[in-house]
């Protein structure tokens, strides 16, 4: 890797050494617990790990989803968490995997769990997201979710010149990309023309605009420069992490912007020590919502210059199976259980990087970034860069 | 010969016939139905009495930015400074971005489809959030269309005093959304 960024010394390198993923989609048939159970000793077993070599575990979650207050107690149990460091962040799944990294990075710990699990059906979304909202000065609008991405969309539009072909292509480019990712929840392909015949739910959205909602777990394991090559002959590396949050009231931001995802990128890219992500880095997984989401995204990860999203999108430059490779696994667009999603973003970029994506594995693959975000409109963003040479 | 057998029996686990394939059929509804008494605090206080007595929109500037937000807020969202001054606001203003919502669920203001917008008003440097009523959403036009707030009569001191804001006519530039 060469570039002008010097990279940030870390006190110790840590790496993930394994994983493991339900196959997503509607898991009726399991409870959360029993999700988690499955995963996690998926996850030991392959790198011959029992429940008690591991020191810290780290998770995410939302109670309101789960429809339990803290919500990670009732998990303690079937991710081996007795008697352990144990954490739990009300935030995407990335960020269970940036406290995963500090713990054992501070040296404090050398083998950590990190888990999330969500079930997406089990309550109406639609009415949880008015809750992400103000309740004395937004809230009595009305907005939700579906408005709040409706809302940055339009801002999109207007600003890049995206129109609802751009989006639907974006769709298409991602569900056409997870046909080859046997873990992946939407596996049927969708033409741009279903996309835009479908119903609309808030202009400019259309149903199949944004992610349809998953259930799904997974589970990584961290661990120190001293104990990864004792587990496995492709540990891959965490050497960039860059965290950044937007204002709270969305009055206040640039909204199709995604100001915080440049600033957590800046900061990523300067502990990896690159410059150019575009060229430096071979593979990306991003947490786009919607298609006008994914292109935005290609902005604010400086991908492409401002306004040129769609432009990208129809050359085909970006995307899945571009010269610069967006969700090859077909992102989020594709596999969506709320929260779990981010963390599958960063399962995928280990797995690219560990010669392990079978169908979608991009070749030759040796840097890879994943991207998650919170809050309404994407308030908070966080970026991950990986590597399986260190950089 | 006979009691060890027994024992062998006894010892051969037992699966109940059947048991994992109802896994997925058995489920339990459950509902969360929390009250919350959400306070106004000592800026929406002030905000909101003055939708009910003035029918006046009031912001805050921010000490070190020098932003005039609305709704306002005591601190800033971005520089962790007071935003103590109050700054009067016209109850009109630009269209800067506005979306049509058509999903029907619980704890709207008017029952869908209805347009949900962000004006930019007259004296401040951010967007406000409310409903466009009186409006067919072919003919607004993002930078352009005015629009001005429709009062209640019986305002309470709250958002929805304003029931919406109707457009009023254009301008030739305006806001473009966000604050940069």
């Amino acid at each position: 890797m060469s570039g002008s960024n010097k990279k940030k010394k870390m006190n110790r390198g840590v790496a993930i050494v394994s994983h493991a993923q339900t196959h997503h989609g509607i898991l009726k048939n399991l409870t959360l617990g029993e999700m988690v159970f499955d995963t996690v000793r998926q996850a030991l077993s392959k790198v011959g790990l029992t429940w008690q070599d591991i020191d810290s575990v780290c998770n995410a979650g939302v109670d309101l989803i789960d429809g339990k207050s803290i919500s990670n107690a009732p998990l303690a149990g079937p991710s081996g968490s007795y008697q352990k460091d144990e954490s739990k962040t009300e935030e995407d799944g990335i960020m269970a995997a940036v406290n995963g990294f500090a713990r054992v990075a501070s040296g404090s710990f050398d083998l950590a769990l990190v888990y999330a699990a969500t079930h997406g059906h089990t309550t109406d979304l639609e009415q949880w997201s008015r809750l992400l909202y103000e309740p004395v000065l937004l809230r009595p609008l009305g907005m939700n979710e579906t408005i709040g991405l409706a809302l940055q969309a339009a801002d999109y539009m207007n600003r890049s010149g995206a129109d609802s072909e751009d989006s639907a292509r974006a769709v298409a480019l991602s569900r056409d990309a997870a046909t080859k990712n046997q873990f992946a929840h939407m596996r049927d392909p969708v033409t741009i023309k279903e996309v835009i015949n479908s119903e609309e739910v808030c202009t400019p959205l259309h149903k199949l605009d944004y992610a349809a909602t998953s259930d799904g777990a997974v589970a990584l394991i961290l661990a120190s420069e001293e104990k990864a090559s004792g587990l496995t002959d492709r540990p891959v590396w965490i050497e960039g992490i860059g965290n950044a949050l937007d204002p709270y009231h969305i009055g206040r931001r640039n909204l199709s912007g995604l100001d915080a995802c440049r600033v957590a990128m800046k900061k990523a890219l300067d502990m990896a020590g690159l410059d150019d992500p575009a060229g430096q880095i071979d593979v990306f997984e991003t947490s786009a919502p919607t298609g006008y989401h994914e292109m935005m995204l290609f902005e604010a990860l400086s991908l492409c210059e401002k306004g040129h999203g769609p432009e990208r999108i129809r050359s085909g430059e970006i995307g899945p199976d571009g010269k610069i490779k967006v969700n090859p696994s077909g992102g989020m667009l594709a596999t969506n259980p709320p929260v779990t999603v981010g963390l599958i973003r960063l399962l995928e970029a280990y797995l690219q990087l560990s010669g392990q994506a079978h169908g979608h594995q991009v070749a030759g693959a040796k840097t890879a970034l994943a991207h998650g975000s919170s809050g309404a409109c994407m308030q908070s963003h966080t970026i991950m860069i990986l590597s399986s040479e260190g950089l | 010969m006979a009691e060890d057998s027994k024992k062998d029996e006894n010892k051969k686990s037992k699966t109940p016939e059947g048991s994992e394939e109802g896994a997925g059929k058995v489920r339990i509804k459950g509902y969360l139905n929390l009250p919350y008494d959400w306070t106004f605090g000592r800026c929406a206080t002030v905000f909101f009495k003055g939708f009910r007595d003035d029918k006046k929109i009031w912001g805050t500037r921010c000490s070190a930015c020098g932003m005039v937000t609305v709704p306002p807020y005591s601190y800033c969202g971005r520089c962790f400074a007071e935003c103590r001054e109050w700054v009067e606001i016209k109850d009109e203003g630009v269209l800067t971005n506005f979306v049509v919502q058509l999903l029907d669920y619980p704890g709207q203001p008017v029952n869908p489809p209805f347009i949900l917008a962000r004006i930019r008003l007259d004296g401040s440097d951010i967007d406000f959030t409310h409903v466009i009523g009186e409006a067919d959403a072919k003919d607004l036009v993002v930078g352009k269309t005015r629009v001005k707030a429709v009062w209640r009569e019986d305002r309470t001191g709250i958002l929805t005093d304003i029931k919406y804001f109707k457009p009023i006519g254009s301008e030739g530039s305006g806001g473009s959304g966000g604050t940069d």
